[in-house]
């Protein structure tokens, strides 16, 4: 079983050249800081330009500007996943509340082979207008090791450090794949965002995302034994 | 050819359940010098297009009820875990019923689900040839001798809105005017969704008390707010399709009877799907031919008309035992039950006093709803006892309860709040009587009743 912390701070060494991601925190910590994800170093973030889709010509952008905002939500998306569309009205409202407080809000298509023309498509017909950007090479997926769509990482800046603050769904609209609530009645990442403009402790910092899984490139399924019951082959 | 396939399944099946053999690398000497011969690993042209053909594609597809298309080798390699991880938890195929003997049973096999997992273990190879791009199979035959359509599109929101209604929603009803100024003989139902993806069930009910029509009138918008059955008759008595699963048909020798001057009253479970979607559904009747004879179908209710659960508690709940005056064939039933059901029995008693479980569903899940067909028809005998059972669970725990924390539910709907209808069929013009008098009357005493069903359950089934 490979984990994924190794290969990632390796390519974090090798691609900036920079300081390996400090050591996770005491798990047992339930600190307002997200317990088992990397604080991560802005020059690390900074190496991570990711293909603009508002940029026809393919251009990229980065996530993490030197200059940017001191807090940046990524919220890793897919243009097909039904529970991923089905969030889009929170996200909006994600998006407001970010930018409210001078935040940044970025969605990240995480699916392989996603072209930049659904994304375009997709942001149009869904009247998205935050920057959309392809991970291609899962280079912040990667980092982040994002598994589901959608999911949400609230990070903020000290100095030249980021924290992921709250990592999870969005809402609570989905409890499990294909079980889905009447209506949201919790906004986790929005409450974790007023939280740390409030100062406050963030309830949860870490909550399991519920969403459509994602196939990692360069990374195959491991084999689960079938629990499918046999039934008569035609 | 399937036997050979299902062999080699199971031989992957075994392989990548070992540690880690690396690719290509398998066979070869194991234990006392058995040689077991390398197996080449599945490819997409060669066994995987074929599963995803005949098990996906008929959603997956362009146009289709999935919301991403599974057609090439590429789209299945970038979700293959996800693929994997649906097909172990039950949700893909939809199905949801325990045991065999349906009507168009839905699944992926366990050597299916090995081929699969054996062709994502070894990068996904393509095999010989360009690359197998699937076509989802065309339209079953359908003769469409009426058609109905929205005169005008009902707009859905982008997401629920919880404002208007305690109960389900994301529902709305229409009726549609047959116009037919004599009975009609409907052997089989068609739904065209304008938006396949923002769809999810189809419930019919033939009316001719012009109740469906009321609601319609009343509200100034195109169908209305469903919130229950418009008369007596239960929404989904006369049939229910789930979205992508194909049409509503009876076996050919019987139809549902249509009195003349009737509406199809249609309640339409939505799903809404981020951005407003236009919904103007259409439905086609196919009519069994006029020289052809044929036998009607009843519809008999096993039915709750309503439930108090206080939050955080379970209960089960069971309809009124129905015993059979007169032998019956059962073709098909249609479950209805809210979403804090978890499990949902139907059960019969024979006269010989042996039991069976006609329908057991370990995981209700109302999104899900279908009618679903036995293959071949059940003889109930008269003096037959039949019984529905539902498991309602109102805690935390279950992750379909709609509300968090949980709140007490006390909800009652005088035609059945909870209902597993019988598509039945009588052999006698008495027994003929009778049924098309015994459904309506159970659904009255429904409507008399205030309070919660006390009925017990069969011994059997109480001790599970």
């Amino acid at each position: 079983m490979i984990t994924h912390a190794a290969p990632i701070s390796l390519m974090l060494t090798l691609l900036a050249g920079a300081p390996a991601i400090d050591p996770p925190p005491d798990t047992k910590d339930r600190s307002d800081s997200v317990a088992t994800a990397p604080v991560l170093s802005r020059a690390v973030l900074e190496v991570i330009m990711l293909r603009d889709v508002r940029d026809a010509k393919g251009g990229t952008k980065t996530v993490f500007p030197a200059n940017g905002p001191g807090l940046v939500v990524v919220v890793l998306s897919s243009t097909t996943c039904p529970i991923a569309n089905a969030s889009v009205p929170e996200l909006r409202r994600l998006q407001a509340a970010v930018d409210d407080v001078g935040g940044r809000l970025v969605l990240v298509h995480a699916m392989p082979g996603v072209t930049a023309e659904a994304a375009i498509a997709h942001a149009n017909t869904r009247r998205l207008d935050m920057p959309i950007l392809l991970d291609e090479r899962h280079e912040l997926v990667g980092r982040l090791d994002g598994t589901v769509v959608p999911e949400a990482f609230v990070m903020t800046r000290n100095a030249d450090r980021w924290t992921i603050r709250y990592r999870g769904p969005l809402d609570n609209l989905y409890a499990e794949i294909g079980r889905r609530r009447r209506n949201a009645t919790s906004a986790y990442a929005r409450d974790a965002v007023a939280a740390i403009v409030a100062g406050t402790p963030i309830a949860q910092p870490i909550r399991p995302a519920v969403g459509c899984r994602i196939d990692r490139i360069g990374r195959v399924p491991k084999a689960v034994p079938g629990v499918v019951p046999e039934v008569a082959v035609e | 050819m399937n036997t050979i396939a299902l062999v080699l399944g199971v031989i992957f099946g075994l392989l990548v359940a070992t540690p880690d053999p690396p690719p290509g690398k398998r066979g070869g000497p194991i234990g006392d010098g058995l040689v077991v011969p390398a197996v080449p690993p599945p490819t997409w042209n060669g066994d995987v297009a074929d599963i995803i053909q005949r098990r996906c594609v008929t959603c997956h597809a362009m146009g289709r009820v999935g919301p991403f298309e599974l057609v090439d080798a590429a789209a299945v390699r970038n979700r293959g875990r996800f693929l994997l991880d649906v097909i172990d938890g039950g949700r893909m195929p939809p199905w949801l019923p325990t045991g065999t003997g349906w009507v168009n049973h839905r699944t992926v096999t366990t050597a299916e689900r090995a081929t699969l997992a054996a062709w994502l273990e070894s990068g996904g190879p393509v095999g010989d040839g360009p690359a197998r791009v699937l076509d989802p199979p065309g339209s079953s035959p359908f003769r469409a001798d009426l058609t109905v359509e929205m005169p005008e599109a009902h707009v859905i929101p982008e997401e629920s809105d919880p404002a208007w209604h305690a109960g389900e929603i994301d529902v709305h009803g229409v009726t549609f005017s047959l116009d037919n100024d004599s009975p009609l003989r409907v052997q089989a139902i068609r739904h065209r969704p304008a938006s396949p993806q923002a769809m999810r069930v189809a419930a019919f009910a033939f009316d001719d008390t012009g109740a469906g029509r009321y609601l319609d009138e009343r509200d100034s918008r195109v169908g209305f707010l469903m919130g229950g059955d418009p008369g007596i008759k239960p929404m989904g008595a006369d049939g229910v399709i789930l979205a992508g699963s194909g049409d509503f048909r009876l076996p050919e020798g019987f139809h549902v009877p249509v009195p003349a001057a009737s509406d199809l009253v249609t309640q339409f479970q939505y799903r809404p799907t981020g951005v407003p979607e236009r919904l103007q559904e259409r439905i086609e009747l196919e009519l069994v031919p006029a020289a052809e004879a044929s036998r009607p179908i009843r519809w008999l209710p096993l039915a709750v008309g309503r439930v108090d659960v206080a939050a955080g508690e379970g209960q089960r709940v069971s309809s009124e035992v129905i015993v059979l005056e007169h032998p019956l064939q059962l073709l098909g039933i249609s479950p209805r039950a809210i979403e804090i059901c978890r499990r949902l029995l139907v059960v019969v008693e024979f006269p010989d006093g042996h039991r069976r479980e006609l329908v057991d569903i370990p995981d209700w899940d109302h999104h899900q709803r279908e009618t679903l067909r036995f293959e071949p028809p059940v003889d109930l005998p008269a003096g037959s006892r039949l019984q529905a059972i539902f498991d309602l669970d109102n805690t935390a725990s279950n992750p379909r309860n709609p509300d968090d924390p949980p709140q007490r539910v006390n909800r009652g709907r005088r035609t059945g709040l909870l209902g597993n209808f019988l598509h039945v069929a009588a052999r006698t013009v008495d027994g003929d009587r009778y049924l098309r008098s015994i459904g309506p009357e159970t659904i009255r005493g429904l409507m008399r009743r205030a309070r919660p069903t006390s009925e017990k359950p069969m011994e059997s089934i109480a001790g599970d």
